[in-house]
């Protein structure tokens, strides 16, 4: 569906006469290796700067401490896992290689980025949780509440932006090109008791935080 | 078809229909919002999985046509993916709303519009996630499951 529309598109407006090699950008952009990732990346990044710059505000969510936490447990539970010649060659791999894959290449790539996603999500709960400690530390001298609660928001920001949304879906990009989608692991059947307890975990913490926000001295 | 799409519109319903009993409706759709999310689940969809598969398996989950074992394992665990995405924007929505929150702090008025603006993040995205990719994907793995109890 995807693939004829460029086609039909290119044929109904006349684009056939701009110098553009189509087949390279269909090859290479939707459905090949690693362009689609730099497009995907650069899309990513170029949002979330605009999102975060709403205000002018974009130097306030630079963290040193956070992005040090993140980098340091990623990279900690990497190498406590993977020895480092799987770890560059998982690195070498997603940059150098195009559309073919070997399987043992794909799965070991897999492997190696889902495991760095966990670590950043696990080092998101953990500067988070320090900021709150930081933050109950402080709770008497109000210059310095601004600083503690920035590390627990913008560690876990980090942490879903890096690591969820960009490991996870380079993990994810490793499986599809290896073709292991569906087969390396089975996808578990899911239960909508889980859902249920997880839509009411989600409102109780969003009311309590609404209470939070409320309560704050202006 | 008929009956996925009546569940989805009945589903949508249900989950507006709070939002229409305490205001406007107007304040569940925000402009900043809508985009953020989009672009940021759209950009790691194309990222994860190839814009052909996504749209095979969007297509093999809201329909009730046969697939094999092999393609429903795939498709199910494409959507799921897609769900873990659209809940993991919406959370990165809601903290970048937060921090520009926290950032005015001396500015009561600026306060609300930015908590809201972050939280709307987070209803799109377990709406996405919880309404549907999640069914989606449970559509596409139940032919797996009858498939094992009939072999």
């Amino acid at each position: 569906m995807i693939y004829r529309l460029p086609s039909k598109l290119i044929r109904a407006k006349g684009l056939a006469a701009i110098p553009v090699n189509y087949d390279w950008l269909r090859s290479n952009c939707l459905s090949g290796g690693f362009m689609r990732a730099l497009l995907s990346f650069l899309t990513m990044v170029a949002v979330t700067v605009a999102a975060m710059n709403m205000g002018g505000l974009l130097f306030g969510f630079i963290d040193p401490l956070s992005v040090a936490l993140l980098m340091g447990v990623t990279l900690a539970g990497t190498f406590m896992t993977f020895t480092f010649h799987e770890f560059r060659s998982g690195i070498v791999n997603y940059f150098s290689s195009g559309n073919e894959l070997g399987r043992e290449d794909a799965l070991l790539g897999a492997n190696l980025f889902r495991h760095m996603s966990m670590m950043a999500s696990g080092a998101g709960l953990i500067g988070a949780l320090l900021g709150q400690l930081e933050f109950l530390h402080v709770l008497d001298d109000p210059p310095k509440m601004g600083p503690a609660i920035a590390v627990s928001f913008l560690s876990v920001l980090y942490a879903v932006l890096v690591g969820e949304l960009m490991l996870g879906s380079m993990s994810t990009d490793y499986l599809s090109r290896g073709g292991l989608v569906g087969i390396a692991e089975r996808p578990k059947n899911y239960s909508s008791v889980r859902a249920l307890v997880g839509v009411a975990i989600g409102t109780i913490a969003i009311g309590q935080v609404m209470v939070v926000i409320s309560n704050m001295p202006q | 078809m008929m009956k996925i799409l009546f569940s989805v519109c009945c589903v949508v319903a249900l989950a507006l229909a709070p939002f229409g009993l305490l205001g406007p409706m107007s304040r569940v759709f925000d402009v900043h919002s809508i985009i953020f999310f989009l672009v940021l689940t759209g950009s790691a969809f194309t990222w994860s999985f190839e814009p052909s598969s996504i749209a095979e398996a969007v297509r093999a989950g809201t329909s009730t046509g046969p697939i094999s074992p092999e393609q429903g394992a795939r498709y199910s665990q494409i959507l799921l993916r897609m769900s873990t995405i659209s809940i993991s924007a919406g959370v990165a929505g809601t903290l970048v709303g937060f921090v520009h929150m926290l950032m005015r702090m001396d500015d009561p008025s600026a306060i609300a519009p930015a908590a809201s603006i972050g939280l709307l993040c987070t209803v799109y995205g377990v709406m996405f996630s919880e309404l549907f990719f999640r069914p989606w994907s449970n559509q596409c793995l139940s032919c797996v499951v009858e498939e094992k109890l009939t072999l």
